[in-house]
């Protein structure tokens, strides 16, 4: 008879063990610079539809009062780095948790973009910031090349190139030798104009007379 | 990773990212504490430290500006904030105790803390049935349990607690009852004046004198010691600081709280002034500046001398900015030539500046789009009365673009006092309150309908079915009126239309559950919409474009088990018909819905997985004429909860929409229209009629990156609204985000692509054509001198 209480009392005992909700602190580290921990790290984690704020400590570390047994989703916000969503499954019956950081991947097969790695949680739960926080545009250093790669810029050098460069590389005698049967060609288009009665006369007469002088001094 | 993070976004995503030399050029932002409840001054000379309910802060006591600041969750309410002058550690208690040293950093907290107090002994801790006291670093003293639960402090020295049914006594060596208890007297208000009082024997009272000023007289063991005036009234928290200035002699710091202000004085009169009324924000409206130019009448020669006249002017200060622009240019070198828009107070030829008329539940507040506060009324001084309901501000008069002479921009002011309606009409630009009406009508709600030219026709509607229309001196409504009103108690829509001043009721619908949450298109800012897609498979399709429609959104929890669907309504406001009607099992709200041209944004929480989720409904009207429409739809899932969605919007349309995402923690996040596109191809590489189109392959997650946050490295807590208008310029749009702090930013989705550069030196065009000019004349002149001794030869 004896027996059958005490078997009685330990089921009613394991019975309402098994009511009993758990509620775990949770405690952990996060590796920070004190610049940031001034600024202000926020943890977040949302619990039935409340969010519950707390901030990290002067030392680090940060505590999460009474999480219910289940999965919660821890966030920290800081200004300057981008740390993981942390993941803590807590078990109703052993009151046990093993975290996971969710961290952004980036290759698409796997859960379309978040991977999560496991954590241990002996002897602290240690979290560590991803990456720099960028908000803004990367400017692009001031590179001299690229005001070459300015189509302006390529016609006016070439351009000039050639001005340079063209008489150098033909004889000096040459030159002249095209020179003047080009203004003989010239003067000959002017008399084929002046013939059909254009104001071209004068200048014609000018011409007849600035090329003899020329031709003299040859 | 951070490289293949940006690789992974690239191909997922669009990013809208400024540049840093940019952050504080187009955009500023205001922090604010809230509702100050508590203060003290720090031990160091230049802390002060203030709390409201959700948010403490160190302020600087010389500037008034913001050190550092803490925001906890919006439902805590902070009960002690107190001070360790020794130590320099602020205490706050919510649920939670927390301990602060002087930058801010949180020492050690406690959870489930009933009641926490600062005592010679250390910081005190009472929980349910256990009491505890640890050093300022958190070192444990000693600590005793109780049987019975203890409900509060209430003294500090000696110890004493109360219980449920007496109070205790306690000690290191244990807890005893106590015979009698002294309570302590904290602040007092003493017939109309506040007695404040510190550690160090001084105290202050502060006397009203009139409607603006108050006599503060300092004692000292019942000595009067100084005597001086201050520019407030009416405080509701009043500290004294006393001090030895540089002349050693005794001053006093005197800091006073009255309406939203927290200001310092001194015997020479105020050092700084917070105004915290901004930090709640009830409704927003973004009215244009007039315009400076008017058009001259007369006859043809007067407006010719005009015009010459102000061209002469506009030529005079070209002149004059190029020479600045050079002198600059000399000082500094070539590459800090930035011509920094200065905005002026009037109108911008751009349209970058405007005013933000602001009603808060104390005031009305003009706040110019480059940050200043041009103006403030309290609600108090415009009605004469406290006991008012909701004021709504609705503009009636606005100028426009192209206004031929300046337009006054008026508003007006619609409040309910018992039985009595008020109407209080307004000058936009100095905030003189023209004519203040009353009439016996039971207001139930009041609205503008747009007429032409962004007016506002004022409509007031009683809750016994009368109707009073306000035309203004300059509007008048051609068109028929159809409006519908929300009745909590039935969760009922009825709708009515206005014919011969009386409401008719034309359409009822009813639901089986509370309302959570209505979206409207913005009215008429819009008229250039593309109507139709095309798909590049050839087949067309139209937009539905109905502007006369809104979406309603429900929670309806399931009979079986405490799960609960989300339903869609999109409802026509002139018929009452339900044009699209969507279910969402499985999931609640907070539902924030944006409705604009054909798209309808919703963001809810998917129950099951427990995330947050957008879902994006694009309409298309059915070629078959009648109410159905063709629906396209896909959802996505977000990174964190959303407070509120709004969009940017501009004058033509063009620019690329971006839809702003405003988080809980505090960041806004702009998603591009390809983002949420409904036709993003599944499970495939888009086609080449889909890459044209730019469609990306579909992907489930909307990332959360850095570069697409409209409030870059800000933040603006506890957001409650995003507000935007267009410029007149297609690119800029204008955005403000107001919650506990307001962030107004100019942004261009598309950049800048109708505005040159801001490092654009103007200075350098002038040299560079200058130069050239001098360059044609020396060589043209080098050249015939050449060709002279060519020809001499």
């Amino acid at each position: 008879k004896l027996f059958n209480i005490l078997c009685l009392c330990v089921l009613i005992c394991f019975v309402a063990a098994q009511d009993e909700v758990i509620y775990k602190d949770i405690t952990g580290r996060l590796h920070i610079s004190k610049e940031e921990l001034e600024i202000g790290v926020r943890v977040a984690v949302n619990i039935n539809g409340d969010d519950r704020v707390s901030y990290v400590k002067a030392d680090g570390t940060f505590t999460l009062y009474e999480l219910p047994a289940g999965t919660h989703y821890i966030d920290f916000y800081s200004v300057n780095y981008l740390i993981p969503q942390i993941r803590i499954d807590i078990s109703p019956k052993t009151g046990k948790y093993r975290a996971f950081a969710i961290i952004p991947s980036t290759n698409g097969q796997d859960s379309y973009g978040v991977t999560q790695t496991p954590i241990s949680v002996v002897p602290t739960l240690n979290i560590k910031p991803i990456s720099k926080n960028e908000y803004f545009e990367r400017e692009e250093p001031f590179d001299p090349f690229s005001m070459l790669k300015n189509p302006m810029a390529i016609t006016l050098i070439v351009g000039l190139g050639i001005a340079l460069l063209a008489p150098k590389l033909v004889d000096p005698e040459q030159m002249k030798e095209l020179q003047a049967s080009m203004s003989q060609s010239e003067s000959e288009m002017k008399s084929m104009m002046s013939g059909f009665g254009l104001d071209g006369n004068k200048a014609v007469e000018n011409k007849n007379q600035v090329n003899p002088q020329v031709k003299k001094k040859q | 990773m951070k490289y293949s993070l940006i690789l992974f976004c690239t191909f997922v995503c669009v990013v809208n990212a400024i540049y840093q030399r940019d952050a504080g050029k187009n955009d500023w932002s205001k922090e604010f504490i809230g509702d100050i409840k508590h203060a003290a001054f720090g031990c160091d000379k230049k802390d002060l430290l203030v709390g409201s309910d959700n948010v403490i802060a160190n302020i600087n006591l010389r500037t008034g500006k913001i050190t550092w600041r803490r925001v906890f969750e919006s439902k805590e309410v902070i009960r002690r904030f107190e001070y360790a002058t020794a130590t320099c550690n602020l205490i706050t208690l919510t649920n939670t105790l927390r301990v602060w040293d002087k930058n801010g950093l949180l020492i050690w907290d406690d959870n489930n803390v009933v009641d926490a107090a600062l005592t010679e002994e250390g910081v005190v801790e009472v929980k349910k049935e256990f009491v505890r006291v640890r050093s300022i670093t958190g070192k444990p003293i000693y600590n005793h349990t109780s049987s019975e639960e203890f409900t509060g402090i209430l003294k500090g020295s000696p110890l004493t607690l109360s219980t449920k049914q007496s109070a205790v006594l306690v000690t290191s060596s244990g807890i005893s009852k106590a015979s009698s208890v002294n309570v302590e007297e904290g602040h007092k208000i003493v017939q109309g004046e506040l007695v404040t009082a510190t550690n160090q024997g001084y105290y202050a009272k502060l006397n009203p004198i009139d409607e603006t000023k108050s006599r503060v007289v300092v004692h000292s063991n019942e000595n009067k010691i100084e005597e001086f005036n201050i520019n407030a009234t009416q405080a509701t928290l009043a500290f004294i600081r006393p001090y030895t200035s540089v002349d050693n002699k005794q001053q006093f710091n005197i800091l006073v709280k009255h309406d939203d202000q927290l200001s310092l004085y001194n015997r020479s009169g105020l050092i700084w002034s917070r105004d915290e009324g901004l930090s709640q924000i009830k409704g927003l409206t973004f009215v244009e500046l007039p315009t400076q130019t008017q058009a001259i009448q007369g006859n043809a020669i007067v407006s010719f001398e005009a015009r010459l006249e102000k061209q002469l002017e506009t030529l005079i200060s070209l002149a004059r900015s190029t020479v600045d622009g050079l002198v600059s240019l000399v000082k500094n070198g070539l590459k800090s030539d930035y011509v920094h828009r200065e905005l002026n107070v009037g109108r911008d030829e751009f349209g970058f500046s405007k005013i933000m008329l602001i009603t808060t539940s104390k005031s009305v507040y003009a706040v110019h789009t480059n940050g200043q506060v041009l103006w403030k009324k309290t609600f108090h001084s415009i009605f004469k009365t406290s006991d008012l309901s909701d004021v709504k501000l609705i503009v009636t008069n606005s100028p426009q673009q192209h206004d031929e002479k300046p337009v006054t921009p008026e508003f007006v002011l619609v409040a309910q006092r018992g039985n009595q309606a008020l109407v209080a009409t307004g000058n936009g630009l100095i905030g003189d309150i023209t004519n203040l009406e009353t009439i016996d009508f039971k207001l139930k709600d009041s609205f503008g309908v747009p007429v032409e030219n962004g007016n506002n026709v004022l409509v007031l509607v009683s809750s016994d079915n009368q109707v009073i229309i306000r035309h203004g001196t300059h509007n008048t409504l051609t068109k028929q009126v159809y409006f519908y009103v929300h009745d909590k108690p039935t969760n009922s829509l009825q709708g009515y239309t206005i014919i011969n001043s009386t409401p008719v009721p034309i359409w009822t619908v009813q639901f089986h559950h509370p309302i959570q949450s209505f979206a409207h298109h913005a009215t008429k800012l819009n008229k250039h919409v593309y109507t139709n897609t095309i798909q590049h498979d050839e087949t067309e399709l139209s937009k539905y474009l109905n502007p006369n429609t809104f979406s309603v959104a429900l929670e309806a929890p399931t009979s079986s088990s405490s799960d609960s669907n989300v339903e869609i309504y999109l409802i026509d406001s002139i018929t009452g018909t339900t044009i699209y009607h969507t279910l969402y099992e499985s999931s609640s709200g907070p539902i924030n819905m944006l409705l604009e041209d054909n798209l309808l944004l919703i963001t809810y929480m998917y129950n099951k997985p427990k995330r947050y989720q957008l879902s994006a409904i694009e309409l298309y009207s059915n070629q078959i004429p009648s109410h159905a429409v063709n629906v396209k739809r896909t959802s996505f899932i977000l990174p964190s909860a959303v407070r509120t969605i709004s969009s940017t919007r501009t004058t033509l349309g063009i620019t690329s929409k971006l839809y702003l995402l405003a988080l809980t923690n505090g960041q806004v996040l702009s998603v591009n229209q390809k983002t949420i596109d409904t036709r993003r191809p599944r499970g495939v590489a888009p086609n080449p009629n889909q890459a044209e189109e730019g469609l990306l392959m579909y992907n489930p997650y909307i990332p959360l990156i850095s570069q697409s946050l409209l409030t870059y490295n800000k933040t603006v807590h506890e957001v409650s609204r995003i507000d935007t208008s267009p410029s007149y310029l297609e690119s800029t749009c204008h955005v403000v985000v107001s919650g506990l702090d307001m962030f107004y930013i100019r942004t261009a989705p598309s950049k800048q692509f109708d505005l040159l550069n801001d490092d654009f030196s103007f200075s350098l065009l002038v040299i560079s054509t200058v130069a050239l000019l001098v360059a044609t004349f020396v060589v043209k002149w080098m050249a015939a001198k050449r060709e002279l001794v060519r020809l001499w030869k």
